[in-house]
């Protein structure tokens, strides 16, 4: 059995098929006919719900039917069932049962069909069958026939109309079905007739839909537990189980005693109700049977259904060893491939080393050095947890190191054997955040043990995560096999990950302080002094040659892009405008008067601004060209070095920015309001015009909506006006604005809002409208269609907003939040239906999409079959790039 | 056909089809199907069985060029095909 265990086996097919009540009586050990569990000395009852027949979940004991132990190879647990004094219907087949009905005839149990009918629906289906086709319409086709045809053709029976109260009661002609009736009725409908309603008669029997015998699953399956103070807590199945017998039982003595027909039918709707419930507790139409405590039961449906069920849970997704999880935080002394893992999780997880004649002397001295490694402690050495040997009659035999034994087992150590072994640095781990979005979420990375108990990575491989410090966790897998390793190096590693697939660009780049680094080190022509250069270049441990300088009044001085220039590849040459660029009207490109368009020619920086549009993640043009042209480890080099200047120029800076970097003189605080009550005016103006009918109202729109839309506008306007003020009056020797222009973080209307005014507040788009009757603050006169009553904050968030405006902004924002909740529940839900139609397809070496059975879904990937990662923004070839480059040549 | 919106569909020759199996190396009902009631495929007067093949504009690649399988479906007329879409939904959506 042991050597059976890898091969592998293909699943021919799959069917599923109904109990039979016969089958259920087969297959059962006991009949279960008692209420009760377990007596008052704690020995389960026989014939019980716990009836030691049906497996036993106590170690030590033995089954009654099968004889076996708990455990692995142990009882499996056996089946039980229980009588029902009076059929019950299922509701997982009611509308099964539903059509079943209307189909066919109640007194002859044929189908509806002419004979002629019957022969077309045969063919058709058969000849759906053949071409793998879908039948279900068929079917439907079948039962409206059925429902419209008014007299069986065969017994000339009247056919009445079959209505389904749900969730499971059925009434003919108004008059209610009882299941007795139901399963009377199906009984009749011959073999021949059954594939007709979508049954194959090798699997079911309609009549099987209305239970007359019920299956007790085994005590396995719905374990009690004991609790410390000595009291069983039983499974809520069982809880459902004990209220389906005591139904029963007393359905059964009353019907017996010949109680009165309305006792009767009241019990066996009772039963109905908790059979349903025991099924599916979540049925429409009926209250969820509910535990003592409120808490509604989990019956059999709600164990397999949905995120927390059988399959989405234990069968789709299952826990894993190998791996670990703790918090993360920044170290940008790091490249990007790396990840500092704590020494507490390198000694945790092992990775497993096979011995061979190559490495022999290498492992024997790690199992030697684990003596060592266990006496001290402090400083980390991998220890070797186990050694696995294998002996010819291929049975494993572990021996665990300790410091005692490390000597002796190195010794013996031989070829074939294999060690399990603790973190080093150079291991090669997956490392992953959820939400897993796309391909990024999830990247391999060089482990180098750290101390202190957080994950740590460079800032730079945030984006592709989407991870920040907050207090964000992350997970990390340790790969096992040389196989994995090796593929995860080739694809999975950071630096391969640079160019992402979604939008064919670099999604891996400089953020916040590298790119403000950068933005310092090169705007304005900005000069170092020699000895200030040299502390940048040291910072990235530069060590060619000095990049070109000059001397001014005696000292000298190095050009910020000279520094810059001496991370970029001597053949590199490219154009472009960075992100300070002002968008002039006409654009004066090469000699641009602010120095914002960008020249690099030869690796050599010549002109610009090396801002988010050079090195930033999502943007970066240089570092794109880089790893397009250079491949990606001169990417990684990139990026790692790049970040270590920007931060070491930062840092020679020295940038901070605080609230009196939003401070605007007097003169200009006045211009703005000015500007404001101008503004107040005009929307004065503009309601009175609308008041006295003299507004003009747009093509297809109201007056209202004309009037709404030019408010809107006006207040638009005045935020950018005072946040046009206040911009000239923030210059770039403020820290705020230095993140805004250079993309580091932030924008000019987060300035602009902060130091000028915050502007008009929107729900829906639409300025403030709702609240009180006509008014939206009991402040406001009713019918009031003011900027201030409607929304409008004049205030900046540096001076403060009036108590309404606090009001009407936090109205604007609770919008944002319920939106993005909103979005990302809507969007999950979108994406998993994606994945679920999309997973098994693959793109063949041929260049088709198939399917895994062969079928192709796509002549060519994509149609050009070109690889996003590796194209240009979408396209195959950059034409523009291509023809510059001959022109030059 | 001959509407800019409708593309191009051609029946293919024996030749041709025998070709196309080959170079993906696959059997004719591994190509996507398409339905002989299919205006396209009515107009071009292709049967089940044969094979088409349909010119695309894409904006990817310029054009793209697809083959279907042309199989028999039932003929729109006379019967309903319009399937209950409300129950589905409902029972589908649930699953959220």
């Amino acid at each position: 059995m042991e050597r059976l265990q890898n091969v592998t086996k293909k699943i021919g097919k799959l069917e599923f098929a109904l109990l039979s009540p016969n089958e259920i009586r087969k297959m059962s050990a006991t009949k279960v006919i008692t209420a009760d569990t377990y007596d008052d000395d704690g020995f389960p009852i026989t014939m019980g719900l716990m009836d030691p027949k049906l497996g036993i979940i106590e170690p030590g004991l033995r089954c009654k039917t099968c004889g076996l132990k708990v455990g692995k190879n142990g009882c499996p647990g056996h089946f039980g069932h229980i009588d029902l004094a009076m059929p019950v219907v299922h509701v997982g087949f009611v509308k099964t049962i539903r059509n079943s009905l209307r189909a066919t005839c109640r007194a002859c149990g044929r189908i509806l069909l002419t004979d002629n009918q019957i022969k077309e629906y045969k063919e058709l289906i058969e000849k759906h069958r053949k071409e793998g086709r879908d039948t279900a319409y068929i079917f439907k086709n079948i039962v409206s026939d059925c429902k419209s045809s008014e007299k069986c053709s065969r017994c000339t029976r009247e056919i009445g109309k079959i209505e389904l109260d749900k969730p499971t009661s059925f009434r003919e002609k108004g008059k209610k079905l009882t299941p007795s009736e139901i399963r009377e009725w199906l009984e009749k409908i011959p073999d021949s007739d059954i594939p007709f309603i979508d049954i194959n008669i090798t699997a079911a029997r309609p009549e099987w839909m209305v239970l007359t015998v019920l299956p007790v699953p085994p005590v396995t399956v719905r374990p009690s537990v004991t609790l410390e103070s000595g009291e069983r807590s039983e499974d809520d199945l069982t809880h459902k189980l004990v209220d389906v017998i005591r139904i029963n039982q007393r359905l059964q003595e009353n019907r017996d005693a010949g109680a009165p027909q309305l006792i009767v039918e009241d019990l066996w709707e009772l039963l109905q109700y908790h059979i349903t419930t025991y099924l599916d507790n979540q049925t429409s139409g009926i209250p969820p049977a509910r535990h003592r405590s409120g808490r509604p039961l989990k019956t059999l449906a709600q164990r397999l259904k949905g995120k927390e069920g059988r399959f989405r849970s234990n069968l789709s997704g299952k826990r894993v060893n190998f791996s670990a999880r703790t918090v993360i935080s920044p170290d940008p002394n790091l490249s990007i491939n790396e990840l500092g893992v704590p020494i507490e999780i390198a000694r945790e997880l092992t990775v497993p080393v096979r011995i061979t004649q190559y490495n022999i002397d290498w492992c024997k001295q790690l199992i030697k050095d684990t003596a060592i490694a266990i006496k001290h402690e402090e400083t980390y050495i991998p220890q070797v947890n186990y050694v696995k040997r294998y002996r010819e009659n291929g049975i494993e035999q572990r021996i665990k190191i300790t410091d005692k034994n490390a000597e002796e087992v190195a010794e013996k150590l031989e070829v074939g054997s294999i060690m399990e072994r603790q973190l080093m640095n150079g291991d090669i781990g997956l490392f992953n955040r959820q939400p897993s979005l796309h391909r990024m979420s999830m990247m391999a990375h060089r482990i180098k043990i750290v101390t202190k108990k957080t994950f740590r990575f460079n800032l730079s491989v945030c984006p592709p995560y989407n991870a920040d410090y907050d207090g964000d966790e992350m997970n990390l897998h340790l790969l096992q096999g040389e196989e994995a390793k090796a593929e995860a190096e080739i694809l999975m590693k950071v630096q391969e990950n640079i160019l992402s697939p979604r939008f064919g660009g670099i999604i891996i780049g400089g953020i916040h302080d590298h790119i403000s680094g950068c933005f310092l080190l090169t705007y304005k022509d900005k000069q170092f002094s020699k000895e200030d250069a040299s502390q940048i270049l040291s910072a990235i441990g530069y060590t060619a040659k000095f990049p070109d300088n000059h001397e001014e009044n005696g000292k000298t001085y190095v050009y910020g892009r000279d520094i810059f220039s001496v991370l970029l590849p001597k053949d590199l040459s490219i154009e472009f405008k960075a992100k300070a660029c002002f968008h002039c009207d006409t654009c004066k490109a090469p000699n641009c008067p602010y120095n914002t368009y960008v020249i690099v020619k030869k690796g050599k920086m010549l002109k610009g601004i090396i801002d988010e549009n050079a090195i930033g993640a999502f943007k970066g043009k240089i570092l794109d060209r880089i790893i397009r042209d250079h491949g990606s480890d001169a990417g990684r080099e990139f990026i790692d070095t790049v970040t270590k200047m920007a931060i070491a120029s930062i840092t020679k800076y020295g940038f901070t920015t605080s609230i009196d970097d939003e401070d605007i003189p007097e003169q200009a605080k006045q211009q703005i309001h000015e500007g404001l009550e101008k503004a107040q005016k005009k929307i004065n103006d503009l309601i009175t015009a609308y008041e006295h009918n003299e507004l003009e109202s747009l093509p297809g729109r109201s007056l209202e909506e004309t009037l709404e839309m030019e408010i809107m506008r006006v207040t638009g306007r005045t935020r950018d006006m005072a946040g046009e003020i206040a911009s000239r009056h923030l210059g770039l020797n403020n820290s705020a604005v230095i993140m805004a222009k250079s993309g580091a973080r932030g924008s000019m209307l987060n300035l602009s809002q902060m130091s000028g005014c915050v502007g008009q507040q929107a729900v829906r788009g639409e300025r403030i409208s709702r609240g009180y009757q006509q008014r939206t603050l009991p402040h406001f006169k009713r019918g009031d269609l003011g900027a201030s009553a409607k929304g409008f904050v004049a205030s900046s968030y540096k001076s403060g907003l009036t108590p309404t405006e606090y009001f009407f902004h936090s109205m604007g924002g609770r919008e944002g939040l319920v939106d993005t909740a909103v979005r990302t529940s809507r969007s999950g839900y979108m994406q998993r239906r994606l994945v679920n139609a999309l997973e098994d397809l693959k793109v063949e070496s041929d260049g088709t999409v198939r399917h895994t059975s062969g079928e192709i879904i796509q002549f060519m990937y994509g149609e050009d079959g070109v690889d996003p990662a590796r194209s240009l923004n979408g396209d195959a070839v950059d034409i523009d790039r291509i023809i510059t480059e001959v022109k030059e040549e | 056909m001959g509407h800019v919106l409708v593309p191009e569909h051609t029946v293919l020759t024996e030749k041709e089809c025998k070709d196309l199996l080959e170079k993906y190396n696959i059997k004719p009902d591994q190509l996507p199907k398409i339905l002989n009631t299919d205006s396209a495929v009515m107009s071009i007067g292709a049967k089940p069985g044969q094979i088409v093949k349909i010119l695309r504009k894409s904006q990817t690649a310029k054009q793209a060029i697809a083959y279907r399988l042309v199989v028999e479906g039932e003929s729109i007329v006379g019967s309903e095909v319009i399937p209950d879409i409300s129950m589905d939904v409902v029972s589908e959506s649930s699953e959220m």
